[in-house]
């Protein structure tokens, strides 16, 4: 499996597409820890304390998977369209482990991604107002130091990513080309962002909590922004380890039985 | 010798994409080290029988194995000794040529440079090999598929239409390499081309196939043997000698006018047609037996229904 993973990766990297996109996420974090500078100023806090809520809110619900979505959102279809699949499928190698060496490889590369975005507003928000201590104590998320609180909450956002690289490797399985594979993941991410709040606010059912988007936010129960009320930490895990293993299971069944004709 | 299981053992295979049957029924077997022809025009339905051997699609009904392992419950074990060209071969045109051969690579283990160095050399591409494969030609991206197909010494090559994109040269290297590797390392090659003459020289035996049925198959030496034979005759009064012939229920396989001379075909002898020739006062100065070739007999075997030979040069 080691060699199928690294495959992937090295495929995602050689991309110029990939650079553009961290690039991109570079000038976005320097500023949005700009932005933060005028309210850390304000409240005393900085970088240390600061950056952790770059793993909640507009980051981890939209950002993030945005971004996602450009790197990673083809990794199925895009090789059925260029036709790259057929001389990939005609390897020892069973379908399932080259579909699961993709989705570990979305997952590192992601991974990578968000702990770069973070090193970003660290160092940007640093800079500009000081980088402070991780040892302080964190007195309105518990009262543990800030460096748990940054560990906590980007650990939980690792489940947040998951989440996210599954549900597009299944929509980049469903989808037939590349472009249009790419175009659902992040038309799919707007379209949340714009009609879950619609819905929150016309509609008290309990349903949309349950959706892999509400939970994207996960990381917000570790710095007090998570938006829904009466979830546990628990309970949020439970929710997208759900769609975590619908997703896998149907990607893994599709790409398992489909024809290749292209 | 214990029995070898067959290299290729397609059994009833048919394929149907939506309503379109585009093989039906197709059987053949392809022994340990022989070099197998699938020919037919196109759309004859021999891609679809290459996908179905490497299990890219399933087949609608019949069953593949591959040194007698099934291709849908056991792949790996089936396609393990297999490298292949489906269609066009594509790969990651953002990566080199070497990149690209060592991702398949990683995907076996024991695969070393050493081996890609000398497959990159066999192929005759080590001096492009580490530029990026968007500015090959396609008889280049051709190589480089050929390369992947045999960098890990598979007993069985399947090769869709390899010759698409090469040169004349290139052509004729690569019927001398899939003959050597054949005799040399006694890997199985199946080919398939829409071009009878691009095969014949190197295959031990031939299926041609035609709207999805296999209409014939065999060694080469049964497509050109125990068919009605073939004369030509070259007479004064060409004309007059087609009449004759033909009211003698000969068949006219062609005549030249500059020659003046004519081939025909019957189970006759032709020593009986000559005979009525020359009671007829038309002089005859030449008989000679004609081979019918494969081309004739390909030729004859696809004119399907609606008539399609297309893609025969
Ligand atoms: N992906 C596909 N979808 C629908 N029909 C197809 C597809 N691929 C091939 N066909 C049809 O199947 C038949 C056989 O095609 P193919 O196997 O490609 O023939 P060949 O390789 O001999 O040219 C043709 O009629 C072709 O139009
Ligand atoms: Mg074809």
């Amino acid at each position: 499996m080691g060699g199928l993973v690294y495959n992937e990766i090295s495929k995602i990297v050689a991309q110029r597409r990939f650079f553009v996109v961290m690039a991109l996420l570079t000038v976005i974090a320097i500023l949005s820890a700009l932005t933060m500078r005028g309210f850390a100023g304000a409240l005393g806090v900085t970088a240390a304390q600061m950056v952790s809520t770059g793993a909640s809110g507009g980051f981890a619900q939209l950002l993030f998977p945005l971004l996602i979505a450009v790197i990673v959102g083809d990794i199925v279809a895009g090789e059925l369209t260029e036709g790259t699949l057929k001389l990939l499928l005609i390897r020892p190698v069973s379908r399932w482990k080259i579909w699961l060496s993709k989705l570990i490889a979305a997952f590192f590369v992601s991974v990578a991604l968000v702990c770069y975005s973070a090193l970003c507003i660290y160092v940007a928000l640093g800079a500009a107002s000081g980088f402070g201590s991780f040892s302080t104590p964190a007195l309105a998320e518990g009262g543990s130091s800030y460096a748990v609180v940054t560990l906590r909450a980007y650990g939980l956002e690792m489940i947040s990513l998951l989440s996210v690289v599954s549900v597009f490797l299944l929509i980049s399985t469903v989808a037939e080309n590349g472009v249009a594979a790419v175009g659902l993941c992040m038309g799919m991410t707007v379209i949340c962002s714009i009609c879950m709040p619609i819905l929150h606010f016309f509609s008290s059912t309990k349903w949309i909590e349950y959706t892999f988007f509400e939970q994207w936010q996960i990381a917000g129960q570790i710095t007090n922004s998570f938006p829904l009320t009466g979830w546990t930490i628990g309970g949020s895990i439970a929710v997208l380890a759900a769609w975590i293993v619908i997703c896998i299971a149907s990607g893994i069944a599709i790409f398992q039985w489909r024809d290749v004709k292209s | 010798m214990s029995a070898e299981p067959a290299a290729i053992d397609a059994a009833n295979i048919s394929k149907s994409y939506g309503s379109r049957q585009a093989v039906i029924n197709v059987s053949f077997q392809v022994k340990p080290g022989e070099v197998f022809g699938l020919i037919g025009p196109n759309g004859a339905g021999k891609t679809t029988v290459l996908r179905m051997l490497v299990g890219l699609i399933r087949p609608t009904s019949g069953s593949v194995s591959l040194f007698g392992h099934d291709v849908r419950a056991d792949f790996e074990n089936a396609l393990r000794p297999v490298g292949a060209i489906i269609e066009n071969p594509e790969m990651y045109k953002f990566l080199t040529g070497r990149q690209n051969l060592a991702q398949y690579a990683r995907m076996r283990p024991g695969i070393t440079n050493a081996q890609i160095d000398e497959t990159v050399a066999l192929v005759g591409l080590a001096d492009r090999i580490n530029e990026k494969i968007t500015r090959y030609s396609l008889g280049m991206r051709q190589r480089l598929g050929i390369a992947q197909a045999i960098l890990h010494h598979p007993k069985l090559l399947l090769l869709d239409e390899p010759t698409n994109g090469l040169d004349p040269q290139g052509i004729q290297e690569l019927r001398q390499m899939i003959r050597h590797l054949a005799d040399s390392q006694g890997m199985a090659v199946l080919l398939s081309s829409h071009l009878l003459h691009d095969v014949q020289t190197v295959c031990d035996s031939i299926a041609i196939i035609n709207q999805g049925r296999t209409v014939a198959s065999g060694g080469i030496a049964s497509f050109t043997q125990g068919k009605a034979a073939s004369y030509r005759f070259v007479v004064a009064d060409l004309n007059r000698a087609v009449e004759l012939s033909k009211a003698q229920k000969w068949k006219i396989v062609s005549k030249d006018e500059t020659a003046n001379a004519l081939v025909v075909e019957s189970d006759q002898e032709p020593s009986s047609l000559n005979e009525s020739l020359v009671k007829a006062g038309i002089k005859v100065s030449r008989i000679e037996g004609v081979t019918r070739s494969l081309e004739d007999a390909f030729l004859e075997l696809t004119r399907g229904a609606n008539g399609s030979t297309g893609g025969l040069s």
